[in-house]
Order: C-alpha cells, then structure tokens, then sequence
C-alpha cells in the first residue's frame, strides 16, 4: 500500500513538471477574440498608464524602435503619423511601446523619447517604456513595427503588420470595420520589420 | 564593372552582368552581388520572423525591362528566440534585363538597391549599381559571369510530384518521385503569415512515400489555399521551387 502512495506521489510530481514546461513553452499572448493581456507602464513623462483605463475606448499598440530602418521609413514618409493623426481624431488611444532592452538598439529613457515623439511628429496618446520587455512578450510583439488593436470590451481583435506593403492599412480596416459593426476582414497578418530588441 | 558608395560598409556591392554585349531583345542576366561584414546577415524574399528582402529600384533607358530578383536557397538564421531566413557573409540575386529592339549603342544601366542587415542592430543601406554596356548583332559573353549563380537557384525537379492537405494546425506535404530527401528537409514559404517559421517541420517516410509537416503561423488570416516556396531537401542537395494546392 506504502508502495503504491508512493507511485502516485512520483507521478503527480511528474505532472506538475510537465505542467510547468508546458507553460514556459507558450508563455501568455495576445490571441485576436480573447481578453488583451493587461499592464501597467510609465509613459515618456513618468505617467502610469494600465490598460483598464481605457474600457470603453478603442486602444492601439504600436511597438515602435525609432532606429529599426524599416520604422524610419514608416515616419519618412509620414505614413504612420497620418494613421495616428486619423485615429486619434476619432478618440482611438494610440500608445507606442518601446520595449528595446537598455543598451539595445531603440532604448529610449523619458526625455529620449520625448524628443522623438517631437523630432518625428507623433501624433500619440503616450509612449509607454517597457524596459523589461515583460509587456512585449506577454503580447508577444515580434516586430518594429508590430500592431495590436484593441475593442472598448478589452477584447483583442487585430494583432499583426501596419500594412500589406501596398496600400491597405490593416489597422484602419480593422477600426473601419469594428466600427461599421463587421467582423475584422483580416485580423491577423505577419508583421514585418526589426525584431524587437527584448 | 563595380562599384558601391561605402558609407557605413556593412554591405559591399557590386554587379557582373551575363554578357558584355547584348544584343536587341535579347533578355540576360545581371547578378548584384553582396558581401556583409562578419556576425552580419541580409534575408531572403521571406525573411521570416523579422527583416526584410532586399530591392532594387531601376532607372533604365526607355524601353528597357527588368523581372523580379531570383534569389538563392536561404538558411535558417536564428536571432533573439526568433527565426529569420536569409544569408550570412555573401549573397547575391539575378535580375533578369531585356533590352528593347531598338536602342542606342552605349547605354549606361543604373539602379539604386536597398539592403536590411542585422546583427543584434539592423540598419539599411543602399547601394548604387551602375554598369556601361554596348550594343552587338549578336551577345558577347562576359568571362567574369559564373553560370553557377543561375544553376544554383532553387528551380523545378522533374518527375517530382506534391499534394498538400491541412490537418488541424499543419500542414502535411507529400512528395513524390523523389529519393529520400532525410531529415531536415525544411519548406520555406515564399511569404509570411503560411508557415510558423520558428517551429521544426517534421519529415517522415512510410510505404506510403515521404511527407513533411509543416506547422501553420499563428499569422494566418482565413484558409492557406496554396503553398508556394521552397523545398531545401535534407540530404544537401539543391532547393526545389513549389507552388501546390492545399486541400483543406
């Protein structure tokens, strides 16, 4: 009997070991159609920010590196601060994260980023410092740039590229869309650009 | 036949076209070549998790027609828990230039081409091609041309065949009429948002013939209809161009 409650411990043990894999294996991540991950983070001006704070409005997270070439050409040609401009003029809140770890490529501290904000012509609601890349991962933002649209309801419904490298925005489609009250056309793209530098 | 500004010099760049003279309307090759600076690596027309391909934009006398680059089998580069495809130290890409019927006898081809290269930083840099050619009744070969840059790309195998058919989140890919391709056989999907490019495509050959399956991207937005790439065979040998109907 001794033996046999031993032999159960040992394999509830060996249970819980491959529970634990299992879950550092797929950490948590944006899935379009579940709940946003939630956060908290200080923007540019040390303001804290948690993403509960927006229930009720529609939010946008860029994941920006304002020296990843292929973000440089996104601000160049004034692409991605017309699409800020058109969605916060329509009260969407658009909030670019930096999670380029200190000493990587894009790491920015408040008055960095304040002076890129204002050297490029955001037009943004903040800029949040994700320093530990704990936020970035948790979404599992792989990109500069990488795009995530979420609902008033917190619900995740884009997660992908600012575009199709042509001339279909996908984050314009999917607010025009969410807003005309269709299902997101395309709610999940590749995104493309710089790895994000965690 | 060279050269490229060196401003940060990651990238060198030259060019070698196939042929000296060109005759009118006679289509020939030109290949831009690169060489990166050591830890560097430049990507593929999919480069997978992050980067990008590079381009080159033409400014050609009137009448005269490029196609797309043809780029070379890539490898798979891991960077940062991610996956991209592409090449470390030297690359290239052929472009394929028909001239018109009638044309000037110099003419001077110049392009501008853009280059994303990585380490742990990535940054761009473009290059400028520019090469004088003349015309000729006929084309005069140019000996430093290697006809090796145009047979080593991935092209069609013959008496190969391949069916694919989506099961939950891969999808299985059978080829037929092929030797053992072993272990490691890897399809790389000519765009993102088809193949989960970090995941190991697993390879496995039955009295059925051989198949690999190949997990999907979490990017795929609606049915993957086709897939369209490249097959690297395990076993070494050259990649093979596909382009298959997935059955759902």
């Amino acid at each position: 009997m001794k033996k046999q409650i031993r032999i159960v411990g040992i394999a509830s043990l060996a249970l819980g070991a491959a529970l634990v894999i299992a879950q550092s294996a797929a950490p948590p991540k944006a899935v379009v159609g579940a709940e946003a991950p939630a956060f908290t983070l200080v923007d540019s001006n040390g303001k804290s920010h948690n993403l509960a704070d927006f229930k009720g409005k529609y939010v946008v997270l860029e994941w920006t590196n304002h020296l990843c070439p292929i973000v440089v050409g996104h601000y160049r040609n004034g692409g991605m601060q017309k699409t800020q401009k058109w969605a916060t003029d329509k009260k969407v809140v658009w909030l670019s994260v930096v999670s380029s770890a200190p000493g990587k490529q894009g790491h920015v501290n408040g008055d960095e980023a304040n002076a890129v904000i204002k050297d490029k012509g955001h037009n943004i609601s903040a800029m949040l410092l994700d320093r530990d890349g704990k936020v970035g991962r948790a979404y599992g933002a792989k990109t500069t740039p990488h795009m995530y649209v979420i609902s008033p309801d917190g619900k995740l419904i884009y997660n992908g590229a600012i575009d199709d490298k042509g001339s279909r925005n996908h984050v314009v489609a999917a607010l025009e869309d969410a807003w005309a009250g269709r299902a997101v056309a395309v709610p999940t793209s590749q995104p493309y650009g710089c790895s994000v530098k965690y | 036949m060279v050269l490229a500004s060196v401003v940060f010099s990651v990238v060198s760049v030259s060019v070698v076209p196939e042929v000296r003279k060109f005759a009118p309307g006679v289509p020939f090759d030109v290949a831009i070549k690169a060489d990166l600076a050591d830890g560097w690596h430049s990507y593929w027309l999919n480069p997978g998790d992050s980067g990008a391909a590079p381009k080159i934009d033409w400014q050609l006398p009137r009448g005269w027609r490029t196609d797309s680059p043809r780029f070379p089998t890539p490898k798979r580069i891991p960077m940062e828990g991610q996956m991209t495809y592409g090449y470390e130290n030297g690359t290239y890409f052929l472009v394929r230039i028909t001239p018109p019927a009638k044309t000037g006898l110099n003419v001077t081809l110049r392009g501008t081409s853009k280059w994303m290269v990585c380490q742990e930083t990535c940054v761009m840099e473009n290059h400028g091609v520019v090469f004088d050619m003349v015309r000729a009744n006929s084309s005069l070969a140019n000996p430093e041309w290697k006809e090796t840059w145009r047979t080593s790309l991935p092209g069609a195998q013959r008496g190969w065949s391949f069916s694919a058919r989506r099961v939950k989140g891969n999808i299985v890919l059978r080829i037929g009429g092929a030797g053992a391709l072993g272990e490691g056989t890897y399809f790389f999907a000519g765009s993102g948002g088809i193949v989960n490019h970090q995941a190991a495509q697993v390879w496995t050959a039955d009295a059925r013939g051989q198949s690999i399956t190949i997990p999907v991207s979490e990017f795929a937005s609606g049915p993957i209809k086709r897939l369209r790439g490249v097959l690297q065979p395990g076993n070494g040998e050259a990649g093979v161009k596909i382009v298959v109907t997935v059955v759902q």
